[in-house]
């Protein structure tokens, strides 16, 4: 079968010019007027411009039915892409082809109109996104329902909170109902609840046979929905293929840039700033910080893989009943679960002397494939103005597999965080 | 199975055409940008509507005192009281005047939109000039009651140029609104530049004045603007005079070669908009 889309050796080019006074992008008459006299038949151009290659010969294609990742660091040409397969801007080389229709949600809730009611709205924007009225009249319950904004229906946008707003806006790109579908980073919007009903929705669509072209930082929701994938990397193709492959490629080149190091040996080490991460009363502070690992790569474990961690501290005055601890938080801050080291004995508080000193710890591991952010904290137990105290929420970043260590898929379960080792019997005798 | 038959095939390099095919598959995107922004336009307005009657109104009375009164320009002819001629020319010049200035701004006004969403380019300036035709008519109304209210009778041939006249002032506006549309993107200089250029061409058209006042053998010359057709045609026909019907021609055909260029430019820079926008 031939592909959907066929994207053959696209290039886009900007010229960048550097100014040296402060100015905005766009020219003045004077300017050009300025150029003309300067370079009357034109010149070889000045040399402060230069050429920028923001896409370069990029091909690939997309068959039917397909969820299509493309992930990349900021500035790696994901917009400019879906700019160019959306129509918006023009490639500078290059031939597209794509059958059916095509539509595209580059931003949640562009072409709102904050004086008009969500009712309207939802006419606008379903207009502007290709429907036609007949076409959002019909689906028109449905995207109310979805967006759960009933009660303000009436009122215009501006009253509303930012996630009714981005409810609404959502509501109606999802419920598109074109052949193709670009999405760029639509999925940031919204609590969680929101996020995993949108996510479900976008599922829904390749059941239909539609194809989606999908654009994330997120690699827990490209990994969750995508077939294959591509990563680009300074406007080339870097790598394309199944998900899974694309996905461990990218996080293993582009690991959290907080992380000071990757490792001498397999762990995943983070030295931390002393003057970010001293305690209140700089009696202590936390040295580094360490994800124990058994292979050598990002920082990610295989589902229900246990977390062992090892905290460093220096203590740079005696401590006295020193308790440390680690959160665990999702991406949106939700707090999942502490531990502490006097937790299963409430006296286990030592004294440290002056020095580093580390503990270490070992968690049963019961999180869900996903990203999580790992925090430390270290406390002096004593009653005392000059006791110290300190905690880092966010301080590695956790990102948990799809798989166990030995191959098995996580259940699947779309809407909880954690999975519990239950112990299941059932009584068959009959009464 | 989805019906696969049309494929959208994107060049680089291609030349944009004036797609009138697709215009069409977007008409109703054009309704849509015109009820957005009549809506929008008299929100949180005391008077609401009533501005656009307001406008021409006050401006009648203004030009009544001081050109009529003090600088002692007439409407040309001892049976048509001034404040009725004037209106009329100002009720078409407001029309022509903020048709150019709203389409002239209008990819400006939705730079943000057109960054994120392809429709075809031309569907903002379209449907801003749609706005002007919505102050237009509602003035009308009141000019009807002004005419009651002066005592005077409407010729026929004004009746049934009045439509043909606006319609004229649309192809013009529209024309001149592209051109200088497309030319924001680039120079911003534009925006400023604008209401200065559409204040002249309101000195050089015979909206507050008659055209008699210009010298007869250049009176032709002045049909060049097409305003100068729209306003003194439907002004004679309404008010029993002749109508140059070679001015009228003139200005038709002025009309078009501006709009040709006006969109001809447009299509020229469409592509890149996006781009420096």
């Amino acid at each position: 079968m031939k592909p959907i889309i066929e994207v053959e050796n696209i290039s886009k080019s900007y010229t960048i010019s550097h100014q040296t006074d402060v100015k905005a992008g766009y020219d003045t008459i004077k300017d050009d007027f300025a150029k003309l006299i300067k370079k009357p038949f034109g010149g070889t151009g000045e040399s402060s411009r230069e050429t920028f290659w923001a896409l370069k010969n990029l091909s690939f294609e997309v068959n039917q039915g397909e969820i299509f990742g493309v992930v990349g660091k900021n500035g790696s040409g994901k917009s400019t892409l879906l700019k160019i397969l959306s129509r918006i801007i023009d490639p500078t080389e290059g031939e597209i082809r794509m059958k059916g229709r095509v539509a595209s949600l580059l931003e949640v809730g562009t072409g709102f109109h904050p004086e008009l009611t969500g009712r309207e709205n939802v006419y606008f924007n379903g207009s502007m996104l290709g429907m036609s009225r007949q076409e959002i009249e019909r689906k028109f319950d449905d995207i109310v329902a979805f967006s759960e904004v009933e009660k303000f229906l009436d009122t215009p946008v501006k009253f509303y909170s930012s996630g009714m707003f981005v409810r609404l806006a959502f509501a109606v790109a999802a419920h598109l109902d074109s052949e193709i579908l670009i999405l760029d980073e639509v999925l940031s919007v919204g609590d969680a609840g929101f996020q995993r009903k949108s996510l479900k929705k976008i599922k829904s669509t390749m059941q239909e046979g539609r194809t989606v072209l999908f654009v994330s930082h997120s690699m827990g929701a490209v990994q969750q929905l995508c077939s294959r994938g591509m990563v680009l990397k300074d406007g080339k193709l870097e790598m394309i293929g199944k998900i899974s492959d694309v996905v461990n490629s990218y996080l293993s080149k582009n690991l959290d840039q907080t992380l000071d190091s990757l490792d001498e040996t397999t762990s995943i080490v983070k030295k931390l700033k002393p003057e970010m991460y001293a305690s209140s009363t700089d009696k202590m502070r936390f040295e580094r910080i360490e994800l124990v690992k058994k292979r050598a790569g990002p920082p990610t474990l295989h589902f229900n893989e246990p977390i062992e961690i090892k905290i460093t501290i220096n203590a740079r005055a005696p401590i006295e009943n020193c308790r440390a601890g680690i959160t665990l938080q999702t991406y949106d801050g939700t707090m999942i679960g502490l531990s502490h080291s006097n937790d299963n004995d409430r006296k286990n508080l030592p004294d440290l002397g002056k020095g580093p000193h580390t503990f270490s710890v070992r968690l049963s591991n019961p999180l869900r494939p996903g990203k999580y952010l790992l925090g430390v904290s270290a406390y002096e137990d004593i009653k005392s103005k000059k006791r110290a105290n300190m905690y880092v929420p966010g301080a590695l970043s956790l990102e948990i597999l799809p798989e166990t260590e030995s191959g098995l898929i996580a259940p699947e379960q779309d809407t909880s965080i954690l999975t519990f080792d239950g112990e299941w019997t059932v009584d068959e005798k009959p009464d | 199975m989805r019906s696969l038959n049309n494929e959208t095939v994107i060049k680089s390099g291609e030349k944009s055409k004036l797609d009138l095919r697709e215009l069409w598959l977007y008409r109703e995107l054009f309704y849509f940008f015109a009820w957005r922004d009549i809506k929008v336009r008299y929100k949180q307005t005391v008077l609401g509507a009533g501005w656009a009657i307001l406008q021409p109104a006050l401006a009648t009375g203004v030009f009544t005192l001081f050109f009529n009164r003090v600088a002692k320009i007439s409407s040309g002819s001892a049976s048509i009281p001034y404040p009725v001629f004037a209106y009329l020319g100002l009720m078409y010049w407001n029309a022509f005047a903020s048709a150019v200035m709203t389409v002239g701004n209008s990819l400006l006004a939705s730079s943000g939109i057109i960054g994120k969403i392809y429709f075809p380019r031309l569907i903002p300036p379209l449907s801003a000039s749609a706005l002007s035709m919505v102050d237009f008519f509602f003035a009308a109304i009141v000019f009807v009651l002004i005419m009651l209210g002066f005592g005077v009778t409407p010729g026929w041939a004004g009746i049934f140029m009045a439509i043909p006249s606006l319609v004229l002032i649309v192809v013009a506006a529209l024309g001149v609104g592209t051109f200088f549309a497309a030319l924001n993107v680039k120079y911003r200089d534009v925006r400023s530049a604008l209401p200065f250029l559409v204040q002249i061409v309101f000195f050089m058209t015979p909206v507050i004045y008659p055209l008699t006042l210009i010298p007869h053998r250049f009176q032709i010359f002045a049909y060049i603007n097409p305003a100068t057709g729209a306003i003194s045609s439907v002004k004679a026909g309404l008010f029993h005079q002749s109508i140059n019907w070679a001015g009228l021609l003139i200005s038709w055909v002025s009309a078009l070669v501006v709009l040709s260029i006006g969109l001809w430019y447009f299509r020229k820079k469409e592509k890149g908009f996006v781009d420096i926008i």
